[in-house]
């Protein structure tokens, strides 16, 4: 706006000086004119150095902030946004895979990864942790950002007791603590987002803002979607996950020792080490000597109760 | 002896404020604990937005006065949290904010506008929601705890 009124003041005329006449009234006024046109002139000149100044100021001082808020939004996505994409990505999980609608064996899954997650180091998330089972013959599980989270039929299978699903559980209960969805989004999508947080200012979006959010909205959801179901996260990531998921399910009271037996299972099966549901995992053997190793040192085994074991057979036999 | 004695309790008070802080909400809805242990009795709810003011620590959880108890601390931030006063979106499903997430990125308006552009998904959002549905209560899960003999 400011700089369209300084282009105004910058093609604004002034009128030609008109011919000057010797003598009387006329010369008078001619003078006169010719000062007036002079004042104007240097006003003008003036406004427009003034409107410069301040123009160029002002635009400087929007840079500033307007670089500050895109780096702020861009280093942080909000508790309540993480939850909006996380329940994008559990629609495209649910898409790909249906949802196993058992109440006792989805309520069963609720309360041992309940318990897990809140022995984490995050347990409140915006819209709280929810569990289900999805229908899928692999071996596996997936965690949304927020704390959706998933595990196949096919896990349930290989699964043997409710410690070692407390395990697991706990292993994608640290993917949400540790935010590693979110951090699956693409830079360029997450400067996206940063622009819109830094224009705008009212409380809601206009139809057309809404519009294209939405598009930055789908590139986000697509990229943590794509690390969830199909590409996996790091070795690394899955590294931290294992040693903070056998620390949960242990303080929890479970005995962590589940998944080292889980995984001996895999590895006898031929299920793991490099191809398959677990190919995004790190080998099996390197995870097996880590999670022991992290056991020992924090002292994690706990007492197994055949209740537990029990009441898992019972329930996913239902399945 | 007698400075001792003023200065004391001054500098107590001091620690005490330097430790009290100001905070928001920044989930949807979070019980405030009798102890600082999620199994503990409730003793009452804050939504989304809530101010407090946290006192004493201990672990992830919090001091609250109002109401007086714990809260865990990943509830909580620091940063100012915007509501939308507009509720139009909020009470279109039940499962979603009883106050519409404003300001900056996705909420719920954008949410609204992804599903129109992906029709496909309307059947696997039903599903997200119907979880989101699935509350265990914690005398139930501390049943669940205790016939599990889960040592803590």
């Amino acid at each position: 706006m400011r700089l369209r009124q300084q282009a105004n003041l910058k093609d604004k005329k002034i009128p030609p000086h008109p011919p000057l006449r010797k003598g009387g009234r006329g010369d008078l006024e001619d003078h006169m004119k010719k000062y007036i046109i002079l004042f104007v002139a240097a006003a003008s000149f003036l406004a427009i150095q003034n409107a410069r100044a301040f123009d160029i100021g002002s635009a400087i001082t929007t840079a500033v902030i307007g670089t500050k808020k895109l780096a702020d939004a861009a280093k942080e996505i909000t508790p309540g946004e993480e939850h909006y994409i996380g329940r994008s990505v559990a629609a495209m999980v649910i898409n790909k895979y249906p949802v196993v609608v058992n109440d006792a064996l989805t309520n069963y899954v609720n309360k041992v990864g309940l318990l897990v997650a809140y022995a984490s180091e995050r347990p409140e998330t915006y819209g709280r942790y929810h569990f289900a089972v999805v229908q899928n013959n692999e071996p596996n599980a997936y965690a949304c950002p927020g704390g959706f989270i998933f595990v196949t039929t096919g896990l349930l299978k290989e699964v043997s007791s409710e410690d070692q699903l407390a395990a697991v559980l706990g292993h994608e209960v640290a993917h949400v603590a540790h935010r590693d969805g979110i951090n699956a989004i693409k830079k360029s999508h997450w400067t996206d987002l940063g622009f819109y947080a830094a224009g705008e200012a009212a409380g809601r979006f206009s139809p057309s803002d809404v519009k294209e959010l939405a598009g930055v909205f789908a590139n986000v959801v697509s990229d943590v979607g794509k690390k969830v179901l199909e590409s996996g996260y790091s070795q690394s990531d899955e590294k931290k996950a294992d040693e903070a998921g056998v620390r949960y399910a242990s303080s929890a009271g479970y005995d962590p020792n589940g998944i080292v037996a889980f995984l001996e299972d895999e590895v006898a099966k031929g299920t793991t080490g490099g191809r398959g549901p677990f190919a995004s995992h790190p080998k099996a053997e390197s995870r097996i000597k880590l999670v022991k190793a992290e056991i020992e040192k924090e002292n994690l085994s706990r007492q197994v109760a055949e209740v537990r074991t029990n009441r898992f057979r019972q329930t996913v036999a239902l399945k | 002896m007698r400075k001792v004695v003023l200065t004391v309790p001054l500098l107590m008070l001091l620690a005490a404020s330097a430790r009290a802080a100001s905070m928001n909400v920044q989930v949807r809805e979070v019980d405030v604990k009798s102890q600082p242990n999620y199994l503990s009795s409730s003793v009452g709810k804050l939504s989304y937005g809530s101010k407090v003011e946290t006192g004493e620590e201990q672990g992830s959880w919090a001091k609250i006065s109002e109401p007086s108890g714990w809260i865990s601390k990943s509830a909580i931030t620091k940063h100012s949290v915007k509501i939308d006063a507009d509720k139009k979106y909020a009470g279109k499903n039940v499962s979603h904010d009883e106050t519409a997430l404003a300001g900056k990125g996705f909420n719920p308006q954008v949410e609204a506008e992804y599903k129109k552009q992906n029709p496909n998904l309307a059947v696997a959002f039903e599903k997200v929601d119907w979880m989101e549905k699935i509350i265990i209560p914690v005398p139930e899960l501390n049943a669940f705890a205790a016939a599990g003999k889960l040592e803590r």
